[in-house]
């Protein structure tokens, strides 16, 4: 900076803009981020290729990804970004219309500062104006029923699927995460996604993804002889340790003869072998031979060779170092109960699932559990013929999941394609010029329904080109205001570049979503504008 | 004004380093051809070979395309996404990565053209997917055989002899039997199942590729440890652990209080395994297989007693050794049960080279495993055959999956050429155009086979086109003379069928790029920049 600054007195090395500048600093940040993103919002989206530093490729449209990964720098861009990808974690979507409404929302205050209208008065502005909005949200739910419900559950996953992969796969995945998140579904209990394992094959296409009510789980039988494919199987989880453990304490034996060397090579076994006889002695028990029932050990602790040659040789598929995680989901997918030690075993300790098969693919070896009883826990099977198209749909089920649990938690859904930013807009201006509005605050609430307006128009500019997406933008506008008060709703329909009904077309959002979008949209522009000056400390010895 | 403050353009916004390249399309499209240029030349019976020398310094000799992308080390990001399309090919089928890198430059090189015509990638996408389902749905038109009996070693070796004279040509009348009855020695009942990993190539150096043989059963490069080098009629037991007087897993002292214990111990140690190996071979068994040491004390015994005894180190090895001989591992130095032992026909180390090989032969076809011993003047040499057999291999597996099979010889590719051509006549809209297009990229098989081998492209592939207008659904190039005759040369469909699907998944996903961001390099000893430090001595 030309002059100097307070802060060139404190450190010689920092930088600092204020006033104006430092809006203006803010305020192209925010802009800068937004540009970024704007090309990736919608299903007519495109996608970005990340090369990460070890030449790794990334392939998405998923703002919170791109967010994620994109190492920002700059300050105002940066604490945007992580506000909406906060917002993600917490609810899986939104991240890309978040950070262009923030965007508009501060693109708008700039004109209104320009105008001579104080940052504080804009801010309390557009609080209000959140606040109204919020209020305006409430009124346009669409309830789920339980007659409409799997429908529209599917119709949320589709929405939110289709932002982030390719239409062909969208169809496929929304019906299997619908499924998922169903089968996990408890009545009176909070919705874990966590009971929803996603696994990943690496081969064949990315849409032979599919979801198996049971469990897969990436390692396989450790010993040559063990069976492959077994059907009717109890299934025993444990978390039992079947390999010799050395003491902790630093020990050792003495002996004399061989024979008392082999002796105590034998006793040092006893504890290990007792406790795969107990399993031995269980499957005897359980599954006489030509019953057709097997059993399959799926132990979280290890077992060593000895062990599992005792198992291989009695028929039983061992599994060992299962993830703990696993553990949870297998008792809720097969039943029973993961013990913890082998006395009295039984068999109300054990789970039921009619087949079990192994799967090798390279060297990797997979598990599949299968047809369980009344599985409560499933798993979503992803493949794809490399890494990043896995990557992709992995984040992409991730949101989806999230988008259904939302929706089931919600009650109730939005509509999407546009419908309530268009429609909010319109309520916004009507409530503006109401009497309880102080006139200073009026523009300020307009603005923020213009805000709310960048993501109908970049909707518009990804449907149609050139001149013809403002007008789209404004047939929108004006739908809008003609059906203002009633209940029709009029969204964008990007592939003909139409209004349409959004909910007819299959496009809903989250109603948490939105309101979270809403809030923090408020609170992230109210908290940049309220800025008056930028410092940088900078580094010790640091070039200028 | 400081640093800091500058216009925040989606560069300036991130680390250091870092770089964007907006709209990348035309420049990926560049990129990708100039990788599908690279390996366009290795295609076919009459490929050339390519040197590549890879980042260690090794030397390869090939004109298989996955090996050459794989050694090349590609950087370019769009460029990686047809790299990784070729490798998940070879995961896949074992086969035809070098045909689904040229089908996806083409693609991408029409979709150039497309692009430079005016349509959008978003409209080129959606064609090349429509075209992409038409074209599975055509090739699916397009079987004209099939592969009847699995274990039938003569219609095995018509399968699979296109696909080793694409990388070992003037070989594959040697190599085809070879492979076949490797194969079909190896096959299971139901040919879903069958292994690749139970047919195993052995390379050693010296002799001719005549000399080439194929061994029922499993060999290994390695002496016995003992004395005795063969035996016939063997029973084997295989044990898992140490031949040696059992251990305990804590650590073990001997707790000696005078000389006699000390004498009495080493003596009671001696007995002691005197008995163990004793009861071994009580109990019938000839040949002792351990993957891990003897102690002298022990192969002392088991030599005394009269049995070979092998060391395989492997534990795939190993596991492969118990399938050929039906053998299970023990854990423990006990005599086995019945069920526990293996049978081989013969045993015995050979001298082949240099090399010590140790064979375990079966008489019978039913030994579950085969090996192909692969003789040949240099490393080169025998690495490219083997890759060859490995495809050989594969494509008998993927005919395992998938019996079908399609006419070689640029036949198919005509076929969906006037097929696609066909389609996008009837197709309205905008649509056509992109489908048009996909189906010429399907020209650039047999024109490449033409060219490869010396002949006119443009007056061959003409002469093919019209000929199978005029419904010769076989006519192929002959590449010998370059004329067009009713081709004998079969391919597997699965290959076919993998290499469209993922040429085109890699093809829609550069077209799907509108934006690239890398980030900074991480850091690592950077390459060596070319031939400079050559010109400085």
């Amino acid at each position: 900076m030309a002059s100097t600054t307070a802060m060139q007195y404190l450190n010689p090395n920092g930088a600092s803009v204020q006033g104006r500048a430092a809006m203006h600093f803010s305020i192209s940040g925010a802009k800068g981020l937004m540009n970024v993103l704007r090309t990736n919002l919608g299903p007519m989206g495109t996608m970005k290729m990340l090369v990460g530093g070890a030449g790794q490729i990334k392939m998405t449209k998923d703002g919170s990804v791109l967010l994620g990964e994109m190492q920002i720098q700059h300050p105002t861009a940066a604490l945007i970004a992580r506000a909406s990808t906060a917002m993600d974690d917490e609810t899986g979507d939104g991240t890309t219309s978040t950070v262009i409404m923030i965007g508009e929302a501060l693109t708008h205050a700039d004109e209104l500062v320009a105008e001579g209208i104080h940052p504080r008065t804009i801010a309390e502005g557009f609080d209000l104006a959140a606040n109204e909005a919020i209020k305006f949200l409430e009124s346009r739910k669409i309830p789920i029923t339980p007659e409409n419900e799997r429908e529209m559950l599917d119709t949320i996953a589709r929405s939110s699927l289709s932002t982030k992969i390719q239409p062909e796969l969208v169809e496929k995945l929304a019906v299997n995460i619908v499924d998922a998140v169903l089968t996990i579904r408890r009545p009176e209990e909070q919705i874990d996604l966590h009971m929803v394992e996603i696994m990943h094959m690496k081969h064949k296409l990315g849409s032979e993804t599919k979801f198996i009510p049971g469990l897969v789980l990436d390692h396989g039988g450790r010993h040559p002889e063990m069976p492959r494919y077994v059907e009717n199987c109890y299934i025993l989880t444990c978390n039992v340790s079947l390999e010799y453990e050395k003491s902790e304490l630093n020990s050792g034996f003495y002996y004399k003869t061989a024979d008392q060397k082999e002796a105590m090579a034998n006793a040092e076994r006893k504890t290990v072998d007792s406790r795969c006889h107990a399993i031995v002695e269980l499957k005897n028990k359980l599954c006489p031979e030509g019953s057709g029932k097997n059993l399959v050990v799926i132990n979280q602790k290890g077992i060593d060779p000895m062990s599992l040659d005792i198992l291989a040789r009695n028929g039983i598929l061992g599994l060992r170092r299962a993830k703990r995680r696993n553990m949870e989901r297998i008792a809720l997918c097969c039943g029973g109960e993961a013990v913890n030690h082998f006395d009295d075993l039984n068999e109300s300790h054990l789970g039921w699932a009619e087949l079990v098969h192994e799967h090798v693919l390279g060297d990797e070896k997979y598990t599949f559990i299968e047809k369980p009883k009344t599985p409560l826990s499933g798993t979503i099977l992803l493949k794809g013929p490399n890494d990043h198209t896995i990557a992709q749909i992995k984040e992409a089920v991730r949101d989806g999941l999230r988008a259904v649990r939302n929706a089931i938690e919600d009650g109730c859904v939005v509509a999407g394609a546009g419908d309530f930013e268009s429609a909010c807009k319109v309520h916004l201006d009507h409530f503006a010029d109401k009497e309880e509005v102080k006139n200073e605050l009026t523009p300020c609430v307009k603005a923020f329904g213009d805000a709310l307006m960048g993501v109908p128009k970049v909707l518009a500019e990804s449907a149609a080109e050139g001149g013809a997406a403002p007008a789209l933008r404004h047939t929108l506008l004006r739908n809008q205001r003609e059906g203002y008060g009633t209940e029709s709703r009029f969204g964008l329909d990007l592939e003909s570049g139409c209004v349409t009904d959004p909910v007819a077309a299959g496009v809903v959002d989250n109603f948490r979503v939105k309101r979270q979008q809403l809030e923090a949209t408020a609170v992230i522009a109210t908290q940049l504008l309220l800025i008056d000056e930028v410092m940088k400390a900078g580094g010790r010895g640091a070039k200028e | 004004m400081s640093k800091f403050i500058k216009n925040a353009g989606l560069p300036s916004m991130l680390k250091e380093g870092a770089s964007v390249q907006d709209d990348p399309l035309l420049k990926n499209i560049e990129a990708c051809k100039e990788l599908a240029k690279v390996t366009k030349s290795s295609y076919g019976p009459f490929g050339l070979n390519k040197m590549v020398i890879n980042h260690l310094g090794k030397l390869f000799v090939t004109h298989d395309a996955a090996v050459i992308l794989r050694e090349l080390e590609v950087q370019h990001p769009a460029a990686n996404l047809l790299v990784m399309a070729s490798k998940a090919m070879e995961e896949e089928v074992g086969d035809g990565s070098n045909f689904t890198i040229m089908l996806a430059g083409e693609l991408l090189a029409e979709a150039e053209s497309l692009k430079k015509k005016g349509l959008k990638p978003a409209e080129i996408i959606r064609g090349y997917t429509v075209a992409s389902k038409k074209c599975i749905e055509l090739l699916k038109e397009q079987v004209t055989g099939k592969l009847q009996d699995h274990r039938n070693v003569d219609e095995v070796v018509s399968c699979i002899k296109s696909s080793i004279a694409s990388k070992q040509y003037g070989n594959e009348d040697l190599l085809a039997p070879l492979i076949a009855r490797a194969c079909v020695n190896a096959a299971d009942k139901n040919p879903r199942n069958f292994s690749v990993d139970n047919v195993r190539t052995m390379k050693i150096r010296g002799g001719a590729l005549e000399d080439s043989e194929f061994i029922r059963g499993f060999c290994i490069q390695r002496g016995t440890e003992g004395l005795i080098k063969e035996v016939k009629n063997a029973k084997i037991a295989v044990y898992n652990c140490a031949v040696d007087a059992s251990a305990t897993e804590t650590k073990g002292n001997v707790l000696l209080e005078s000389a006699d214990e000390l004498l009495n111990f080493s003596k009671s140690e001696e007995e002691r395994l005197e008995k163990s190996v004793k009861a071994v071979a009580d109990s019938g068994i000839t040949v002792i297989v351990s993957n891990s040491n003897y102690s002298d004390l022990a192969l002392h015994f088991v030599e005394r007693y009269g049995m070979m005894a092998i060391k395989v180190a492997s534990k795939f090895e190993m596991k492969r050794m118990c399938l050929a001989v039906g053998a299970k591992q023990l854990v423990k130095l006990e005599p086995p049960s019945a069920e526990d032992t293996g049978n081989c026909d013969e045993i015995k180390v050979r001298e082949l080279g240099e090399t010590k090989v140790l064979s375990f032969i079966q008489d019978s076809d039913d030994s579950k495993l085969s090996t192909i011993v692969v003789r040949g003047a240099t490393e080169q040499m025998l690495d490219d055959v083997e890759r060859a057999i490995d495809d050989g291999i594969n494509t008998y597996k993927a005919l395992g999956r998938d019996p079908n099979l399609l006419a070689g010889a640029g036949a198919v590719d005509i076929e969906l050429y006037n097929g696609l051509n066909k389609y996008a006549d009837e197709t309205p809209g905008i649509d056509q155009y992109s489908i048009r297009c996909f189906g010429n990229a399907f020209e650039v098989g047999p024109r490449t086979l033409a060219e490869v081998a010396g002949h006119n492209s443009t007056e061959v592939l003409p002469n093919l086109v019209a000929k199978h207008a005029a419904g010769e659904k076989d006519a192929g190039i002959d590449v010998e003379s370059g004329d067009i005759v009713a081709t004998p040369i079969r391919d597997a469909y699965l290959t076919r069928f993998w290499s469209i699907s993922l040429a085109t998944d890699a093809v829609l996903n550069v077209l799907r790029v509108d934006q690239i961001i890398m980030s900074k390099p991480a850091g690592g000893p950077r390459p060596p920049k070319g031939g400079a430090r050559d010109d400085d001595e």
